[in-house]
């Protein structure tokens, strides 16, 4: 059988009642989930997990998958409409988007997103479908060397991310980066600045530090002028939805996202976060109307919300053809094949076109069911963006609250978030940016790790590096980025073109 | 209107209180904290395992994953969880958390269940790594000090003992380098040929090892391991490495009487059925249904004296 | 004008209080050992660039004293706005306190209920409503729906 009938038949195995019903309620679970703050994708599915056992392998996968990416979608939810991360990769669409709520422009960058993350999920599936096996070898030939290499140029890379103020940026992502490393050190076992208290052994918990700096934080924001008259203009149901103008800029942020996101699901760590940080810094980068992004650009929510879906879809390869997770969520999945005896790796594809294909099926389908699902809703979230203050904020703020509880089932972690809130209401309104703030979170425990293992893997022998094609490419990249992107971004790439 | 939709809550409320009155246990879902990664190898046996007890004891199993410190995060909360039978928690190092300083608590500390399974590390190389047997290894490694880079997992866990062991026993220095995240990096960086050896279960390498990509050099165990007897123990190759990994599940002391009863024999029951010795089999693992209970006490308390002058020896010992 | 650019100087003293104070401690976890970064490396780096940072601020600040650079949003506060500010506050901080006494619903109405005040709504009839609906929703979505373990305190 040729790859396209592989296919159709796997649409046809996808489009038996059980599966698809396994996907449709899949989809729709990951979605509620998704939506509420604090639950992301991985705790969507580790509470489906047993659920997904007592049917078979397929169909338990097709549902973790299903609730895995409407996790992904639901996310961006409520960081758009109310500047609370659903979860971690959703952080940066705060951003824009939610700033585009409070222009009135909600339903535009719910739909938008909702789009974005259906073309890049298909762009993903496409890339995993046809090109899984050389991914996977390409990621296999990653080293501890290779992976430092891209971190380093994606620290470059987000470093345009420090607002405004330079000096104010590198203090936050270096306050970013500390606060990191606070805990038990995973490498060596010491405790780092844990004060004696258990439960800073955890470290501090990146969840409830987003929701606090962004969703906390302008909770107490809002209560400063509550009775100002509110910026959030009611909308006509014309309104709601894209304008041409949005549309069009958002074309190559989304098309680029993909390809990056799909870059990143092949590393180890948290794919769908880097990706979505490095999107929005790439289009902030090139784009000609720099000033906007902070204050509802459209790419900084097409481009991120594409590449956080394509980058999970593509972090299925290392799993599926390695057998090898690489981020935490494909570590869920390989437990749910596992307990079904179906192992992944390099013979998985062979020894069971049936799960491959229908997988792979299944996946275009929720895709699609996602999309056909969000787009009617975005009439109806976008009005409740709408509600007035007094009414939202209780809601918004025990949403935070509860959230930030269930990251861990830890009352600590809502302590955090309180903390949270108050210190990045007093930086924001002191022309601190939040964004360094978490990009130095996310980046300093990657990078350390990174950093460390590269260390001890060289032993003091710098000049094994050498033998590395692979990270002499990246590191080459570092300077040819700067120049290329950032100077001459703005004559090289004319997005959309002045009007 | 709004009084009586008030009135309404609060009396479901109530009826939501008197309704659990006393019942068999277990009458609801049991949470299993397991201290490792979800995916990782002794995440796998956790949740497989639970699969199992499940039917045996008729209720769900939640599990939850809190990774870190070698489980001593996880045995933490047990430590802090109510002993009424519905927590539970797994792990791998309980015996020697305390040698190790993460914790100050060792396995007498809990109300042990069992020890459903235990398995040897293999020493795994890439396929096209020079070295055909064990001693070639040592050899060149007793020549090249430093030069081999042995792949393992964070300080303290399992794999990262056996691989200094390793190190003492046979005289050679290697570069041992710790990946934070798990096991699954061994098998990338030795699928990828990033290193030039480690140590191992031999779950997170089967994908690798399928393809083709992974070899096995030597297991730790005793005597050859039933599921997979082409492979050479470190013994009979002349390296006295016998060290086996285990997972034991444990409970917070103090449960009643007969809620520990009823988990010793589902524990033991399920260990001795054809699925889980299947289990073992396929995953290069054994099991014994006698090490539930006080059998399972005093193997930890064997398996630590083993492994205490080994610790010593790595210099893994908290003063 | 002055009391932003004033605030902000505080700022920056707290942070490299707070930098210089790690430093230290960070050094002693070690910088290095045989050959391999030790724990201590991010932390006396990151705090080191927090120190030297808020330095290079603090002098430029200084320099520049008579434009204070401020963000767009920086409006002063008049004291209704604090007193609003702290209620948000106290009320979101009540509820991990109350939580494991007295069970997450009743907290969640509570602070709901505090939230609404504070934010400015009017009334007892609609706050009430309104708290008691969100308390009961979460209750339906994450302790039926989803079976979670919330705190229960002496409730459920």
């Amino acid at each position: 059988m040729s790859g396209i009938e592989y296919l159709i038949h796997g649409f046809q195995i996808a489009l038996t009642p059980t599966n698809f019903l396994a996907n449709l309620v899949g989809v729709i679970l990951g979605t509620i989930v998704g939506v509420l703050p604090g639950l992301g994708p991985i705790e969507a599915m580790a509470i489906m997990l047993p659920i997904s056992i007592h049917y078979g392998p397929l169909v338990g996968l097709i549902m973790l998958a299903g609730v895995w990416y409407g996790a992904q979608y639901g996310g961006s939810t409520t960081s758009i409409l109310v500047n609370i991360p659903g979860e971690a990769s959703s952080v940066i669409t705060c951003v824009d988007g939610y700033q585009m709520t409070r222009k009135g422009r909600a339903g535009a960058a719910l739909a938008i997103s909702a789009i974005g993350s259906f073309v890049a999920g298909t762009i993903g599936i496409i890339l995993l479908q046809f090109f899984a096996p050389p991914l996977a070898k390409a990621a296999l030939s990653f080293g501890p060397p290779e992976y430092l290499a891209v971190m380093l140029l994606a620290f470059i890379a987000l470093s345009n991310l420090g607002g405004d103020n330079p000096l104010k940026g590198a203090m936050m992502i270096a306050l970013g980066a500390f606060i990191s490393t606070i805990g038990i050190d995973r490498i060596s076992g010491v405790h780092r600045f844990t004060m004696g208290i258990p439960d800073m052994m955890y470290g501090i918990n990146f969840v409830p530090v987003a929701v606090g700096l962004f969703g906390v934080a302008e909770v107490i924001r809002i209560a400063v002028d509550t009775y100002a008259p509110s910026t959030i203009k009611s909308v006509r149901f014309r309104e709601l939805y894209p304008n041409r103008e949005e549309t069009r800029r958002s074309i190559m942020p989304i098309i680029r996202g993909s390809f990056i996101g799909a870059f990143f699901g092949l590393l180890p760590g948290t794919p769908a976060v880097m990706a979505s940080f490095t999107s929005y810094s790439v289009e902030k980068s090139i784009s000609p109307r720099k000033e906007e992004f902070g204050h509802g650009a459209i790419e900084g929510v097409a481009g991120p919300e594409s590449a956080n879906n394509s980058a999970v879809i593509i972090a299925l390869v290392p799993l599926l053809c390695l057998g090898i997770p690489l981020a935490p969520v494909a570590a869920l999945l390989l437990a749910g094949l596992e307990m079904h005896n179906v192992t992944p790796g390099p013979l998985f594809i062979q020894e069971n076109p049936t799960i491959f294909w229908g997988f792979i099926a299944a996946m275009y389908l929720g895709n699609f069911l996602l999309l056909v699902l969000n787009l009617p809703l975005v009439g109806l979230f976008a009005r409740v963006a709408t509600l007035r203050p007094q009414v939202l904020m209780p809601i918004v703020g025990i949403l935070c609250l509860i959230g930030s509880y269930m990251t861990r089932m830890a009352l600590f972690d809502v302590y955090v978030m309180i903390g949270a809130g108050i210190v990045g209401f007093f930086l924001t309104r002191l022309g601190f940016s939040m964004i360094p703030l978490v990009i130095g979170m996310v980046l300093g425990n990657i990078l350390e790790d990174n950093l460390r293992v590269t260390a001890q893997w060289l032993n003091g022998d710098l000049s094994q590096l050498l033998h590395r094609p692979i990270t002499l490419v990246i590191l080459a990249l570092i300077p040819v980025y700067i120049i290329f992107i950032r100077m001459a971004g703005r004559k090289v790439f004319k997005n959309g073109g002045k009007d | 209107m709004k009084r009586i939709f008030f009135i309404f809550i609060l009396s479901v409320f109530c009826f939501g209180i008197l309704i659990p009155g006393v019942s068999a246990y277990p009458d609801k879902p049991i949470k299993l904290i397991i201290g490792y990664e979800a995916g990782s190898a002794s995440d796998l046996i956790g949740r497989t395992f639970l699969q199992q007890l499940e039917k045996e004891l008729g209720q769900p199993f939640m599990v939850v994953n809190k990774p870190g410190a070698a489980s001593a995060l996880a045995l933490r909360e047990l430590l802090d969880s109510k002993p009424d039978g519905y927590t539970l928690g797994m792990s791998c190092s309980v015996n020697v958390l305390k040698i190790l300083g993460h914790l100050p608590n060792t396995h007498h500390d809990f109300d042990v269940i069992g020890i459903p399974l235990l398995t040897g590390s293999v020493l795994a190389v890439p396929t096209k790594s020079p070295f055909k047997s064990t001693k070639e290894l040592v050899e060149y490694a007793k020549v090249n000090p430093s030069k081999l880079r042995m792949s393992t997992t964070t300080k303290g866990a399992v794999f990262w003992i056996h691989a200094r062991y390793f190190e003492r026993l046979t005289g050679a220095k290697f570069n041992v380098i710790v990946n934070p995240g798990g096991a699954s990096f061994i098998a990338t960086q030795l699928g990828g040929g990033h290193a030039d050896v480690g140590f191992s279960a031999y779950t997170p390498l089967q994908g690798q090892i399928k393809a083709g990509n992974i070899r096995i050099l030597g297991v730790s165990t005793e005597k050859r391991v039933p599921g997979f007897p082409e492979w050479p123990t470190l013994k009979e190759q002349g390296y006295d490495m016998v060290v086996t990994g285990w997972a034991a599940i444990l409970a917070p002391k103090g449960l009643p009487a007969d809620i520990y009863k009823k988990l010793l024999s589902a524990h033991a029951k399920v260990v001795g059925t054809k699925t889980w010795q299947d289990f073992c089999k396929a995953t290069g693992s054994v099991s014994y249904p006698e090490y539930t209970g006080e059998g399972a006490i005093k193997f930890l308390d064997q398996d630590a004296e083993i492994q205490r002058p080994i610790l010593e020896e790595i210099g893994a010992v908290k003063k | 004008m002055k009391d932003i650019s004033k605030a902000e100087l505080v700022t920056y003293v707290v942070l490299c209080a707070v930098a210089a104070a790690v430093i230290i401690p960070s050094w002693k976890l070690g910088l290095e050992e045989k050959g391999e970064l030790g724990p201590g490396f991010l932390p006396f780096v990151s705090s080191l660039c927090v120190l030297v940072a808020g330095i290079l601020a603090v002098i430029l600040n200084l320099i520049k004293k008579q434009k204070g650079v401020l963000s767009a949003e920086a409006e002063k506060i008049d004291r209704k706005g604090w007193l609003r500010v702290l209620g948000i506050m106290i009320n979101f901080a009540l509820w991990p306190i109350l939580a494991g006494w007295i069970g997450y619903i009743i907290t969640s109405f509570l602070v709901s209920l505090g939230i609404a005040k504070s934010i400015g709504y009017q009334g007892l009839r609609g706050p009430i409503v309104l708290s008691i609906s969100v308390a009961f929703c979460i209750w339906l979505i994450f302790g039926f729906m989803f079976q979670l373990d919330l705190p229960a305190g002496f409730s459920f």
